[in-house]
């Protein structure tokens, strides 16, 4: 396009209806009609205002009709990361699951930090976005009260509660660390221990795992803490740190793939055989646990369903229709390889 | 499994009636005030009527609270402590014309080398009270402008773009919103605005010299199906010097799907061995895909490095901890995000940008894979 075609704008400002308005020689009320109602302007004034609208390049502003209907059709996302493949899945599903219905995903990320959480959630009320989708359950008192109060519907994922803020797309935490437990158990371990991250959710299963160790008699091994829960290095560590504490330990849990990848590599490092010595099971089922070597035995959860359902839920609620069911257990499978 | 819980109990919007705010004060048990019908949050106008005031002195008890008497700020404190309610800035961003988003276009989230840039511009963003719109493209050149669209029509304060590359058509929609655009990764030739990014042929410059310098002779670059990757292949390939009589080097250009992973780094050494077996170094577009290659030439019983040279990119945190540690790039991806952030504040802030366009160099970390 030549550059004369662009009509120019004096100063910085970018475009308005009004000059779309102007260039086509209508109403602004018409240009706003022939966007949004194309059928209700003679097919006249529409070429004149598309043609208005190609010059000037013109993007209406949903922000502004967000106001008017009330909906800017923006959908806020909080994460404690971004980093990591934790919540990617879930990310990305959700992600192209509202842009298929027209809304926009908003992102914050509250670092697993309780006070950031309450200061983001606050700052993301105040866009007033169409609904709100949580990793994790808020546990916030004032978060909630917030939340509650501005009407916006919200959808906490990624754990199960009793008392949630409004829906619920999750997995229960401890029927996870009981199952892995009964795994280990039924293949004939009886010293074992876990590798963990360190927030609400890892505590939680690291409770129902020790708790079953306790009824089923065996022994378990203090758990190795790490503070940074989806990197290798942090996985070699926490393995040495439990070969430390007691050299019989024979089957391991790790609280994400990353850690258990890590912990496979300082196994091979030491000379102790996975899984003839020891037996290694990851959390997630990155797309890396099936080719690494050996395959990893994981704990499966189908972040992809949760992103979905979080999505439509959301969405049908923001656009006035019933949500049948607002709590939803995605449940999650121990995906059996050649790590255990 | 819990049990579906039934809706809050709602009461009325206009919810003023002493009972209703001693039952919210009761502690523990007591529900928080609902907000009413769906989406519709408690207003400015529900505030103003508990606490017997105008929604106008409710404003200036939230905006200025210097400009109403004491008591009446108590009264608009209770009301908003009552209700919780939160401003709304949506409304004033329409007026100030500022919203106070910044929109951040990328190929995907998931498993990419983007995660870390996104990160820290999130955080950045976020110190300085702004918050983040995601749309996510897929790779290469952007075929539809469906996303840039999306964004544009929310009007944020700035656009982040991270190895996507908009449409013509796309590049004279961002220009007519004058919306304020850094493109990250690449040193594009023609910026559209501010740039903060890398030289791909700088870092193809580099590992071709390490790799010459140990001798290898035939080379293989395993990068992402897409107009970058190929960019920084036949960089790769352009940088390598010829040997003796002038005969240009061995390159195999293998493109592997993007995001890589360990299996499609695992099947691309396969391939390139198959083709040309004297490979004795390869340059890959991830980590992942070279973690791939060392875990496959291990299957094959190739040594690395001393059969098969291996050279990352991205210098993620599983380089230094897998075995043998990845020879890799390190791109400072924190600092490009900190950056463009900084960028895009100034600018929508109305200051000058010194430095529009910034190159923030690499490192090549030589660990043990070549």
């Amino acid at each position: 396009m030549k550059k004369t075609d662009e009509p120019s704008r004096a100063g910085t400002k970018p475009f308005t209806i009004t000059d779309v308005a102007r260039l086509a020689g209508v109403s602004a009320m018409t240009v706003s009609r022939a966007l949004n109602t194309p059928e209700r302007v003679s097919p006249e004034m529409l070429a004149r205002v598309r043609e208005a609208v190609q010059r000037t390049n013109f993007v209406p502003n949903a922000m502004a009709r967000g106001l008017r209907h009330s909906r800017a059709r923006v959908i806020a996302a909080l994460l404690p990361t971004l980093v990591g493949p934790v919540f990617q899945e879930m990310v990305e599903a959700l992600d192209r699951a509202v842009h298929d219905r027209g809304y926009q995903l908003m992102i914050g990320q509250s670092g697993y930090d309780p006070a950031r959480e309450e200061e983001l959630l606050r700052a993301i009320v105040e866009r007033r976005p169409d609904g709100i989708i949580l990793a994790g359950v808020l546990r916030s008192e004032n978060a909630r009260r917030a939340l509650r109060a501005s009407g916006i519907p919200v959808v906490e994922t990624w754990e199960l509660t009793p008392t949630p803020v409004d829906m619920l797309v999750g997995f229960s935490h401890a029927a996870i660390g009981v199952a892995v437990v009964d795994f280990f158990h039924k293949l004939g371990h009886r010293c074992v221990g876990m590798v963990s991250g360190r927030d609400q959710r890892a505590q939680t299963r690291v409770d129902a795992f020790i708790e079953r160790t306790k009824q089923l008699d065996m022994k378990s091994v203090p758990t190795a803490f790490t503070t940074s829960p989806s990197t290798m290095g942090a996985g070699r560590s926490g393995l040495a740190e439990l070969l430390a504490r007691s050299p019989r330990v024979s089957a391991v849990f790790c609280s994400s793939d990353m850690l258990a990848l890590g912990a496979s590599i300082e196994a091979r490092e030491r000379g102790v055989a996975v899984p003839s010595k020891l037996a290694i099971v990851g959390m997630g089922d990155q797309s890396f646990a099936a080719d690494a070597a050996p395959p990893l035995t994981t704990v499966r959860i189908d972040g992809t369903r949760i992103g979905h359902v979080a999505a439509s839920m959301l969405v049908d609620r923001v656009e006035g229709r019933p949500v049948d069911q607002p709590v939803v257990d995605v449940g999650f499978a121990i995906v059996e390889r050649q790590s255990t | 499994m819990a049990q579906p819980r039934n809706r809050v109990r709602t009461p009325a919007r206009n919810a003023t009636t002493p009972s209703t705010a001693d039952a919210v004060s009761a502690g523990e048990g007591a529900q928080t005030p609902r907000a009413g019908r769906r989406g519709q949050g408690f207003t400015v106008v529900d505030v103003a009527r508990m606490a017997g005031v105008s929604p106008m002195s409710v404003s200036r008890a939230l905006n200025a609270p210097e400009q109403v008497s004491p008591e009446i700020l108590a009264k608009v404190q209770a009301a908003v402590e009552r209700t919780g309610y939160v401003a709304n800035r949506a409304a004033g961003s329409l007026a100030s014309s500022r919203s106070r988003l910044i929109g951040a276009v990328l190929p995907s989230l998931a498993g990419s080398v983007f995660q870390d840039l996104v990160q820290s511009l999130v955080a950045t963003l976020a110190d300085a009270d702004y918050q983040l719109l995601l749309g996510q493209s897929g790779y290469g050149v952007v075929k539809d402008d469906r996303f840039l669209d999306a964004l544009i029509s929310r009007r944020p304060d700035g656009i982040v773009l991270c190895g996507v590359t908009p449409s013509a058509e796309g590049v004279r929609r961002l220009r007519a919103a004058r919306i304020p655009v850094v493109e990250t990764w690449d040193m594009v030739v023609e910026p559209i605005d501010m740039v903060v990014g890398f030289s791909h042929e700088r870092i193809a410059a580099a590992v071709a010299a390490h790799l010459q310098a140990q001798g290898r002779l035939a080379f293989a670059f395993a990068g992402g199906d897409h107009a970058r990757g190929r960019r920084r292949g036949e960089a790769f390939r352009a940088a390598l010097q010829p040997a003796s009589r002038r005969r240009p080097p061995p390159v195999l250009l293998e493109a592997v799907p993007a995001p890589g992973t360990v299996l499609a780094g695992r099947l691309a050494l396969r391939r390139i061995l198959a083709q040309q077996p004297a490979t004795d170094a390869v340059f890959c577009g991830s980590d992942m895909v070279a973690l791939g290659m060392v875990t496959e030439a291990k299957a094959l019983g190739l040594k690395v490095p001393e059969r098969l040279a291996v050279i990352g990119f991205g210098d993620t945190s599983l380089a230094p901890n897998v075995s043998p540690a990845l020879s890799t790039i390190r791109i400072d991806a924190a600092a490009i995000g900190r950056v463009a952030a900084h960028n895009l504040v100034r600018r929508s802030q109305g200051l000058a940008v010194e430095v529009p366009v910034i190159d923030v160099g690499f490192e090549l970390v030589v660990r043990d894979t070549g």
